[in-house]
C-alpha cells in the first residue's frame, strides 16, 4: 500500500492556511519600533488566538478584577507589551493541530514538536545565527512532524501499521513509514509549508530532516533542526518514544564541533522556556 | 502615618554632585502606622539605607509590597541587611508573573543567583513569606490596610492604596496613562477612547480623595510626545492631572529621569507653576530622598 500523492496533495489543499496572523505577530514582535495599533489587528483579524489572549487575561494568572471582553480592552488595561508578549507565546504554540490520529497522542506531537522548536532555536543561537534568523528556526523544529499528522489522516489504519512497526523494531518512525507506505511525513509535512508559502530554505529544511546525509552542504538551519529532532527523541520516556533516535551524521557532528551530551547542559534557558511552554500549552 | 523616601530615582542609580539634593537612589519608600506597622514600597537601592536604619531596633518586622519587578525596583533587596539576620520577618507581596509564568519568589530569587550574587535566596536567615496579589486584594499590615490595582506598565504594575490612622495615602509605582493608539477619524478612535477614559474612572475612583499621593512623572511634556509614548512613564502635566481629577490635595512626583539634574528638576517645577498646570489648592513637590510626609 503506498499513500496515493494526488490524494494527499488534495488533503494538503483541504489543511487549514497558515495563519498569517501567526507569522505576522512573529515579525512583529521581532521589531522593537512595532506598532500597538497593528499588533492589535492583526490579533483582533484571528479568531483563535483573540479567543487564547482573552482567556489568559481573564485567568488566574493575571487576577484582574474586571473581565476583558476585547483586545483593544486587554491593551488598555494590561498594557502593549505584555500582550505582545503572551501573543507571541500563543501564536506559534497555536500553529500545531490538537486532533490526535492514528496512534498518534496529542500531548507527545505537541511536547515532541516544541521541545524541537525550542532546541532548534538554541542550538542556532549557540552557534551565534542572528536573532532574527532564529524564528525560523523555531518555526521549522515546531512543524518538521506536522505531515505526521496529515498522513495519519489519509491512511489511518496504515499510518498504525507503520508505528507499531517503528516500535517494535526500534526503526525510526520515518523509516518504517517508506516501509509500509513507501512514503514519509517528511515529504508530507514539506508539501504543507509549501502551501503555506514558507521560505525555500525553510521548506527545505522541513523536507530534508530526515536525509541529510544525502545533502551536499546541509545549512545550519538543517544541522539545528536535525540534532534539535534526536534529542527531543532522547528526552523522551522509552515508552512515549515512536522513533528510533538516529545517528548524527558526521557533517553534522563537525557542524556542531561537540558531543551531542553537552549541549543540553549548556542550554541554560531549555527548563525554563519548557515550563512555560507547558502553561501556555494548557490554555 | 509617616512617609519617607528612601529612593526617588527612576530606571538606574543616578550619584553625582548634579542629584545630590534630590537623590540618586531608585525607588524606595518607607510607611509607618502610628502603631508602628511598617510597610515598604519597592525595592530599589534606596532599601538598602533604610534597612541599615531598621537595624537599630530589632527584630525587624516588616511587609513590603513590590509595584512591579524592573530592576529599579527591585535591586536593593541584596543589601537590605535585616534580610540576613535570624529572628527577623518580612512578608513580600506583589504580582504574578503571567508571561514568564512565575511567581515573586522566583523572580526575587533570581536576581541573587550564583551569577549574580554571592548569597542564594534560600541562604537568608530571616523568616520570609511571599505572597502573590490578584487585583483588589486587600492586605491587613497590623493597623494598616494596603490595597493593589493594576496601573500601565510594560510589565503587570500595582499601585498601592495604604489606609491606617483614618488616612488614605497612594503609590502609583510606575504608571503611564494610555494613549490612544488611533487618530481622530479612524474607526475604532472613539471605542479605543472610551476604553480608555472607562479604565481611567476606574483608577480615579480608587484614588478618589487621598490624602497624598505619589506618583510617578518622569518625562516632561515635550520629552514624552517626542519619544517615550510607550515607555510606561507619565509626564509632569498628565501625572498633576490625575492626581486634579481625583481631588487629591498632596502630590509628589517621583521617578525623576536619571539624566535629569537637581537644578533641572527645579526649574522644571518653577515653569510648572509660572504656567499654571498646577491647581489652586494642590500642593506639588519633586520627591527628594529622606524627605518625610506627615499624613
Amino acid at each position: 500500500m503506498s499513500v496515493d500523492q494526488d490524494k494527499l496533495e488534495r488533503l494538503v489543499e483541504k489543511m487549514p492556511t497558515f495563519p498569517q496572523s501567526a507569522q505576522r505577530v512573529m515579525e512583529i514582535c521581532a521589531d522593537i519600533n512595532y506598532s500597538t495599533q497593528e499588533l492589535v489587528s492583526v490579533i483582533e483579524r484571528d479568531p483563535i488566538i483573540t479567543l487564547k489572549v482573552l482567556k489568559l487575561v481573564n485567568s488566574a494568572y493575571f487576577g484582574l478584577s474586571k473581565k476583558i471582553t476585547s483586545i483593544k480592552h486587554s491593551v488598555v488595561y494590561v498594557g502593549s507589551n505584555t500582550i505582545k508578549n503572551i501573543a507571541i507565546a500563543i501564536t506559534t504554540i497555536g500553529i500545531l493541530p490538537k486532533v490526535a490520529q492514528a496512534g498518534v497522542s496529542r500531548t507527545h506531537f505537541l511536547t515532541h514538536s516544541l521541545t524541537t522548536a525550542v532546541l532548534a532555536k538554541l542550538i542556532g543561537r549557540s552557534k551565534g545565527i542572528p536573532e532574527n534568523e532564529l524564528t525560523n528556526f523555531y518555526i521549522a523544529g515546531l512543524l518538521h512532524d506536522i505531515g505526521v499528522i496529515l498522513t495519519a489522516q489519509l491512511v489511518k489504519a496504515e499510518y498504525k501499521q507503520a508505528i507499531d512497526l517503528a516500535r517494535s523494531e526500534s526503526l525510526p518512525l520515518h523509516v518504517a513509514e517508506q516501509s509500509v507506505l513507501d512514503f514519509n511525513h517528511a515529504e508530507a509535512s514539506a508539501l504543507l509549508v509549501e502551501k503555506w508559502q514558507f521560505p525555500e530554505t525553510l521548506v527545505n529544511c522541513i523536507r530534508n530532516h530526515h536525509r541529510i546525509e544525502e545533502i551536499e552542504s546541509p545549512t545550519a538551519m538543517e544541522h539545528s533542526v536535525f540534532i534539535a529532532n534526536q534529542l527531543s527523541k532522547l528526552m523522551e520516556d522509552d515508552a512515549d518514544r515512536i522513533s528510533a533516535v538516529e545517528d548524527i551524521p558526521a557533517i553534522t557532528q563537525a557542524w556542531l564541533g561537540k558531543p551531542l551530551d553537552s549541549i543540553i547542559e549548556s542550554l541554560d534557558d531549555f527548563s525554563e522556556e519548557m515550563e512555560r511552554i507547558k502553561a501556555f500549552m494548557a490554555l | 502615618m509617616q512617609i519617607t523616601f528612601y529612593g526617588v530615582r527612576g530606571s538606574i542609580p543616578s550619584p553625582g554632585p548634579d542629584t545630590v539634593r534630590y537623590g540618586g537612589n531608585t525607588t524606595c519608600i518607607d510607611v509607618m502606622t502610628d502603631n508602628g506597622d511598617r510597610i515598604i514600597l519597592d525595592g530599589g537601592t534606596g532599601i538598602r539605607q533604610l534597612g541599615l536604619d531598621m537595624m537599630n531596633q530589632l527584630p525587624v518586622q516588616c511587609s513590603i509590597f513590590i509595584t512591579h519587578t524592573h530592576w529599579d525596583h527591585i535591586q536593593g533587596l541584596p543589601f537590605f541587611t535585616p534580610l540576613f539576620v535570624p529572628g527577623n520577618k518580612v512578608d513580600f507581596y506583589g504580582a504574578f508573573d503571567p508571561v514568564y509564568m512565575k511567581d515573586l519568589r522566583s523572580i526575587l530569587a533570581q536576581q541573587m543567583e550564583y551569577c549574580y550574587f554571592p548569597i542564594r535566596e534560600n541562604e537568608l536567615k530571616a523568616t520570609l513569606s511571599y505572597n502573590s496579589l490578584k487585583e483588589g486584594d486587600a492586605i491587613q499590615v497590623g493597623s494598616a490596610t494596603v490595597t493593589c490595582i493594576l496601573l500601565n506598565h510594560p510589565v503587570l504594575n500595582f499601585g498601592y492604596l495604604i489606609e491606617a490612622d483614618g488616612k488614605r495615602f497612594f503609590f502609583t509605582g510606575d504608571n503611564e496613562s494610555p494613549v490612544n493608539i488611533y487618530q481622530p477619524g479612524d474607526d475604532d478612535f472613539a471605542e479605543y477612547q472610551e476604553l480608555i477614559e472607562e479604565r481611567e474612572s476606574h483608577i480615579i475612583d480608587f484614588i478618589r480623595g487621598v490624602d497624598c499621593i505619589v506618583i510617578d512623572a518622569q518625562y516632561t511634556k515635550e520629552e514624552y510626545f517626542a519619544s517615550k509614548i510607550g515607555w510606561g512613564h507619565g509626564y509632569f502635566e498628565s501625572s498633576i492631572q490625575l492626581a486634579a481629577k481625583a481631588g487629591i490635595p498632596q502630590v509628589h512626583i517621583t521617578h525623576h529621569d536619571p539624566t535629569r539634574t537637581d537644578d533641572q528638576l527645579e526649574a522644571i517645577f518653577q515653569q510648572l507653576a509660572h504656567k499654571g498646570a498646577i491647581p489652586d489648592g494642590m500642593q506639588v513637590h519633586p520627591a527628594k530622598e529622606t524627605f518625610k510626609i506627615q499624613l
